[in-house]
């Protein structure tokens, strides 16, 4: 399936792309597509902290909502990814 | 004379004394006195523990307003003052009660001066309903009334309205109302329509609102900083996450430049919170109005001190590039806070974008 991603600010400068489209497997969840996120892009420990979570504050809506990351994603779902200082 | 960019920059953190102030409370940067500097206008707060301790103060000489620094003299200013305050409505209602100008030339009101906050999550830094309590306006203004108001202010030079809502226990956010009197103001007063709003529930209000007249409109999250919003502006901070995407909604319907979000420097945020907030907003082609915090007489931030000069001017200088970057400028904007520009430094700090 495919996923659009939409990054803002710092997340943007450190992947050089606002948006993309990501190519998952069916049954990905949003931590799997962030996870890829983190092998294409080095992004990693801007991403998760230490043990694997999602830094405090940072934000990640699934079509304009914020939701578990263990949630799963539908073809065409739109993820939205913003910088530490945005979220909580 | 140094660029007034900076004058008004630095009158806006250290404030003024003046023989002559305008509303103490109320929404948005209340407690202040506009002053016309040059070609520029700012509000600048006089709360007295904030203008006690500064170096501005304005004198009056033969007729004349003149700033001063110290015993120097800065510049003559202007402070406007409408006639129309001096007229009542059909029913009897002062026009100073229905709408203010703020600026120089923007007729400004809270359409219902509540809010569904105030008693259990109000913003700490919002006076909304003091003013209401002190008897300086009214709980709700009608459209008609509005127009009687508007009429006569644009006889004065008013060019544009900004209409705030309130926030009343419905789902619209009250958004319908504001609808109501936009559409009034557009077809009879030929005014350009500014509304402001919490995110509504159902998204397809903000069509209806463009359809009826509204040229602008902000949806103001205030700070992008969740601990400090969380503490400042509990219930904002609740509906962070919607503001996201009413925002992109909003660019979709009324275009890029014409949705704005205040972002108030001064209430704990860092600097960093700050850029960041503002190249989000930017990306969505929203213009960031940052504006240093203001201190209102009565509520829980009534005698904090606005943010530094240095750090204003710091923060404008590289937000001014994040406007730059995304193409937005207070030039393209139709109506409103970001076209009054009164109450922020921003936009004439982008000189030269």
């Amino acid at each position: 399936m495919r996923v659009k991603i939409r990054l803002f600010a710092m997340f943007r400068e450190l992947v050089g792309a606002k948006e993309m489209e990501l190519h998952l497997e069916e049954g990905s969840s949003i931590f799997d597509a962030l996870s890829k996120l983190c092998e294409m892009y080095g992004i990693c420990n801007e991403l998760f902290n230490e043990h694997g979570k999602l830094r405090d504050h940072v934000r990640v809506l699934r079509n304009g909502r914020g939701e578990e990351l263990r949630s799963m994603l539908k073809d065409g779902d739109e993820i939205a990814i913003f910088p530490p200082a945005v979220g909580g | 004379m140094r660029a007034l960019r900076y004058l008004k920059a630095e009158l806006q953190s250290k404030g003024v004394r003046s023989p002559v102030r305008e509303r103490m409370r109320g929404a948005g940067p209340a407690a202040g006195v506009t002053l016309v500097l040059g070609d520029t206008i700012a509000n600048v707060p006089v709360t007295p523990h904030v203008a006690d301790k500064s170096p501005y103060s304005i004198k009056r000489q033969e007729g004349k307003l003149f700033l001063k620094r110290g015993e120097n003299l800065v510049l003559e200013v202007e402070i406007p003052s409408p006639k129309f305050y001096e007229l009542k409505t059909r029913d009897g209602i002062p026009y100073k009660k229905v709408a203010l100008l703020h600026g120089k030339d923007c007729l400004a009101t809270t359409l219902i001066q509540k809010r569904i906050h105030w008693n259990a999550k109000r913003c700490k830094f919002c006076g909304i309903e003091l003013s209401l309590q002190s008897g300086e306006t009214i709980e709700r203004k009608t459209p008609e009334q509005l127009l009687e108001v508007a009429l006569a202010a644009k006889k004065e030079g008013v060019k544009h309205v900004t209409i705030t809502t309130g926030t009343p226990p419905t789902r619209d956010k009250g958004i319908l109302a504001a609808a109501d009197a936009a559409r009034l103001l557009k077809d009879e007063a030929k005014l350009d329509i500014h509304v402001q709003f919490e995110p509504p529930y159902d998204l397809s209000l903000l069509k209806d609102l463009k359809a009826r007249g509204a040229d602008t409109v902000g949806i103001h999250i205030e700070c992008f900083d969740k601990r400090v919003l969380s503490e400042v502006a509990p219930a904002k901070a609740e509906m962070h996450n919607a503001y996201m995407r009413v925002w992109e909604e909003a660019v979709g319907i009324f275009g890029e430049n014409q949705v704005s979000s205040y972002l108030i420097v001064g209430m704990g945020e860092s600097d960093e919170s700050v850029f960041d907030g503002c190249k989000v907003l930017a990306e969505l082609g929203v213009y960031p109005f940052v504006v240093p915090f203001r201190p209102i007489p009565g509520t829980d931030f009534g005698k904090k001190m606005p943010p530094s000069y240095e750090r204003m001017r710091a923060l404008y200088e590289e937000v001014t590039t994040i406007l730059r970057d995304a193409g937005l400028s207070w030039r393209k904007n139709k109506a409103g806070c970001v076209r009054c520009r009164a109450c922020s430094a921003l936009p004439d700090f982008e000189v030269g974008l």
